[in-house]
């Protein structure tokens, strides 16, 4: 039979190739799949801080258990053990050593660095100030411990420095090592040189991590324990999380569905044909998505059981109704039946296609992923199945099920009225909850689990590291340029902390002043002859004299001729990795960052920042609220996907009106299905559950399965008792696999499932109870 | 080990007063450091001024501040200079507040580990704490309980604090010097409290 071998040569070629695209692509389990493919040049800024920024890279370790003596030792050779390790761009556990180092930095730069340098405080009065000050805080009890500055540093320029760094909230330090609030861990900062969105980086990072911290604790033979946090942390278990439930949870739904079709098919064979268009499917989408986007999400594949939801049906239709013609030939299926599960799978594609322009990966992938399956599999399931079924197949006879489910699925006036109240009741349900029908935050869709956040957020507090959250971003053409704006915009910050608008903030400009106000610096210091003279003056009834005070003299004289600061000279302090992190290489030109700290009493008013900072600051200076940003762009995408979904419904319509040429049986097989998807909305909000992106795209796959139902239901066909239990048995196959989903840990998963597993099933509820005749009278 | 150090010390001052050193006897307790110990951690408060003049090379003459100095037990000391420039310094538990030229920070006391040298030896003496002193410190006593001299050298190399020496009669603190390095210290002079 050549047709048959020109079918199955076909479908053979293109599964080999697809399943050679699949085995090649790229799978990322990443932020990626919530941000946008073509962003704006804010969401530019919002999407490079999410995946790349320098908060994107943070992790914290947390070194617990044994005691404090033990937990500074192994703090300290952990740091010492990843400081020699290539992956990471910073390592600071708050040693000694490098707070020494970060006081000799300071101490020989105090001139360039500290924003009191002016020139009137080198002039007679200013110099009279500052040293009547120091002076004042010398006699103070405990205040002698700074004597042994006082012919170097009359003028208290260090103080001034350490007040001017002294922007964040230091984390407290004991054994020589960072500790947590309470002081029962050791804290690590690290920062990777990866970017927080190469998970596989982060995956070695932590790995690296874990391994040194073994070793150590090892070498010590200290009982101590571990504990990660950061972006990084997060990606990798939720890349795990996502990719051990997507394997647990198709197994176990391709297992059920498998017992059920074994159980009602009682054959061998058929069971291994009805995965022949499920596996094309998959095969198919995968294939598909990985030609047009690259990479594959992992949540992607986690959709996978939606394609056994809908391509199992097809083989459903073809085996159970291909009993119709009793001699057992497929032909008659095709004739009779065929036309049916063609229009409700080209309703299902119109569904899916509407999300394919989404510019969200997330969507659109699920879309052109759906899209090409169902295709795949109807395809498979009309050319090369029944090709592929023996002489003489068959299936058991469903029709007793049938028959008995027809008794109870009657149509009659007293279903229509009560499905009638059943929307009525739906609609109020949403119209009283309609304030809080949507969850908005893309925390949402966070695999993270609640308590890594609060340990998260815990740790962060306890070091002060960046929250991530509020930052302003300072776009330049140049290094030098980025700094000066930084500076402008530092001068605006520091109004804003004197009101308590802020807690605090970082800058890269603190430890490395632009060259232009260095030099601004530098000539603000007098010549030695005219200090010494000033001096002579300032001093007069002061208990100082000007001769002890030569090495004051010398310093000033010193830093006149120095050469600037620059990042080498960084080395070896903790400002260098500040520096790096906060002054980065954007495109041609360099961002400045300032990440922003909260004021004890709560959020950060941005407004006044934002009004601040565009009074003072001329450079491209942008605020960004990330966590409000991220939610900002989720609500497009839930907008997106409620539009999206819309214009599907509307495609299928057209496509209804275009094949069925009346509106009242359109009206017919979208009743029902709009039915389902009120009702399982209601029912979700009564339960408390705030509608997300998931649900709605739930709601678009409850009436593309559900079509198909409804198409049965509406066209009538020669064996009707027949058609139900093939109806029966897909949609039991349909609600098992998204049943399982519902119990996912994985949010997304969980909302699909809990959307479409209720829905599948009303929709072939309502579709038999507002089917135009009794299916059964037909029958008889 | 302890119940709280309040209680110790009741306990300590009964064992004192019944002559009952035998208990006490293995800390060393019969020594004249350890009843003055007692003494002060019998105290859950005081108030005192204080008169500091602080020498240093190339000071032409001693700056002086005055100010109160008040205590509560165990862990609160506040250091409130009034002249020549109003400062305060609160210490409760670890918390430092520095209060100066209107502007207030909080500080963590142990990340300031020169300030909590200084801190640590006036609130522990202060307390009776004999046991925290000898850990953090080298103690040398002098004279009798009637007429005392501690001297507390730091054991941790390298602290900016040479060494505190204080001096009193019995229960009363009379004199505290901090030596710092270079030859600079404060004397302070600690008088009764001031009649308010």
């Amino acid at each position: 039979m050549s047709s048959r071998a020109a079918a199955l040569w076909v479908w053979a070629v293109l599964a080999g190739l697809a399943a050679l695209l699949v085995a090649r692509a790229r799978y990322s389990a990443d932020l990626s799949a919530f941000l946008p493919r073509a962003p704006s040049a804010s969401e530019r800024l919002l999407v490079e801080q999410l995946r790349n920024g320098i908060a994107s890279r943070l992790l914290i370790a947390a070194i617990g258990g044994a005691d404090a003596a033990t937990r500074a030792r192994l703090s300290r050779s952990l740091a010492r053990a990843l400081r020699a390790d290539g992956s990471f761009a910073a390592v600071e556990n708050g040693s000694a050593a490098t707070q020494r180092r970060d006081g000799a930095f300071l101490f020989a730069h105090r001139y360039v660095l500290s924003p009191a340098v002016t020139p009137q405080s080198f002039r007679v009065a200013g110099l009279r100030t500052s040293i009547e000050h120091t002076l004042a805080l010398l006699a103070a009890p405990g205040g002698v411990l700074a004597a042994p500055a006082l012919s170097h540093d009359p003028t208290g320029e260090m103080l001034a420095l350490a007040g001017a760094l002294d922007r964040s909230r230091p984390p407290r330090r004991a054994g020589g090592v960072w500790v947590s609030r309470q002081g029962h861990q050791a804290l690590l900062l690290l920062r990777t040189r990866a970017a927080g969105s190469d998970t596989d980086a982060q995956q070695r990072a932590i790995g690296a991590i874990r391994t040194a911290f073994d070793h150590a604790a090892a070498a010590q033979r200290a009982h101590a324990t571990l504990q990660l946090t950061g972006p990084g942390v997060f990606a990798v278990a939720a890349r795990a999380r996502i990719k051990r439930e997507v394997v647990r949870l198709s197994l176990l739904s391709g297992l059920l569905i498998l017992t059920l079709l074994a159980l009602a098919y009682r054959s061998l064979a058929a069971l291994g044909l009805a995965l022949v268009p499920v596996a094309s499917g998959a095969l198919a989408g995968v294939a598909a998505v990985a030609l047009r986007f690259g990479v594959v999400q992992g949540v992607t594949l986690g959709f996978g059981v939606t394609l056994i939801g809908e391509a199992v049906d097809y083989s459903i239709y073809l085996f159970v109704q291909s009993r119709t013609a009793a001699a057992g030939t497929a032909v008659d299926w095709r004739a009779s039946a065929w036309p049916t599960v063609r229009l409700g799978m080209l309703t299902s594609v119109c569904g899916f296609a509407a999300l394919v322009p989404s510019a969200f990966p997330g969507l659109a992938q699920l879309g052109w992923y759906s899209l090409t399956g169902v295709l795949a599999a109807g395809l498979v399931t009309r050319f090369v199945l029944p090709h592929l079924l023996p002489r003489r197949f068959a299936v058991r006879d469903l029709r007793p099920i049938g028959a008995r489910a027809a008794r109870v699925l009657r149509p009659s006036n007293a279903a229509r009225v009560l499905l009638a109240l059943v929307a009525l009741a739906a609609v109020a349900v949403l119209y009283t909850h309609r304030g809080h029908l949507w969850n908005r935050q893309l925390a949402a869709l966070s695999p993270v689990p609640r308590a890594a956040q609060r340990l998260d957020a815990r740790l962060r507090g306890a070091l002060g590291a960046p929250e991530g959250r509020d930052l302003v971003v300072i776009g330049a053409p140049s290094r030098q340029a980025a700094l000066q704006g930084a500076e402008q915009a530092g001068a605006a910050l520091d109004g804003l902390l004197a009101r308590g608008v802020l807690g605090g903030y970082q800058s890269p400009a603190l430890y490395l002043p632009s060259r232009a106000l260095q030099r601004r610096r530098r000539q603000a210091l007098p010549p030695p002859r005219v200090l010494r003279r000033r001096l002579a003056r300032a001093l007069v009834g002061l208990p100082l004299s000007p001769a002890d005070l030569a090495p004051f003299v010398q310093a000033v004289a010193r830093a006149r001729t120095a050469a600037p600061i620059t990042r080498a000279d960084l080395a070896g302090t903790s400002f260098a990795a500040a520096v790096d992190g906060l002054l980065v290489r954007e495109g041609p030109g360099w961002d400045a960052l300032l990440p922003l700290q909260r004021p004890r009493a709560g959020p950060i008013d941005l407004t006044r920042v934002r009004a601040a900072l565009a009074l003072s600051a001329p450079a491209h200076a942008t605020v960004l609220d990330l966590k409000r940003q991220a939610n900002a762009l989720y609500g497009t995408y839930l907008g997106e996907a409620v539009r999206d979904s819309l214009a599907g419904l509307a495609l299928i319509v057209v496509l209804l009106l275009a094949t069925l040429r009346s509106p009242v049986r359109v009206l017919r097989v979208v009743a029902p299905l709009a039915l389902a998807v009120l009702t399982v909305s209601a029912a979700l909000v009564l339960c408390g559950a705030r509608l997300t992106l998931l649900h709605v795209i739930g709601m678009l796959l409850i009436v593309a399965v559900g079509s198909n139902y409804a198409l049965f239901f509406e066209q009538g066909t020669l064996e009707p008792t027949l058609t139900l239990a093939s109806l029966l048995l897909a949609n039991a196959a349909t609600v098992l696999g998204f049943g399982v989903l519902a119990f996912s840990s994985v949010p997304v998963l969980r909302d699909l499932g809990e959307t479409v597993a209720p829905g599948a099933l009303l929709a072939l509820l309502f579709a038999a109870l507002l089917a135009r005749q009794p299916p059964a009278r037909a029958a008889g | 080990m302890t119940s709280g150090p309040s209680r110790k010390a009741a306990a300590l001052v009964a064992l004192l007063a019944l002559g009952l050193t035998g208990a006490a006897a293995r800390a060393g307790a019969d020594t004249p450091f350890a009843r003055l110990m007692a003494l002060l951690a019998a105290r859950e408060r005081g108030e005192v001024t204080f008169v500091a003049r602080t020498y240093a090379a190339g000071l032409t003459r001693p700056l002086e501040s005055s100010g109160v100095l008040r205590y509560r037990a165990p862990d609160h000391l506040e250091q409130r200079t009034l002249k020549p420039a109003p400062s305060d310094l609160i210490l409760d538990g670890e918390r430092l507040t520095v209060r100066r030229d209107g502007h207030t920070r909080h500080v963590d006391l142990r990340n300031y580990p020169d300030i909590a040298v200084y801190v640590d030896a006036l609130r522990d003496t202060l307390a009776g704490r004999g046991a925290a002193l000898e850990r953090r410190f080298t103690v040398r006593w002098r004279g009798t309980l009637d007429h005392w001299q501690l001297t507390l050298t730091p054991i941790r190399a390298g602290a900016s604090v040479r060494r505190i020496r204080l001096a009193g009669e019995a229960a009363d603190i009379r004199t505290l010097e901090i030596f710092a390095p270079h030859g600079a210290r404060t004397v302070m002079r600690l008088g009764p409290p001031p009649a308010a």
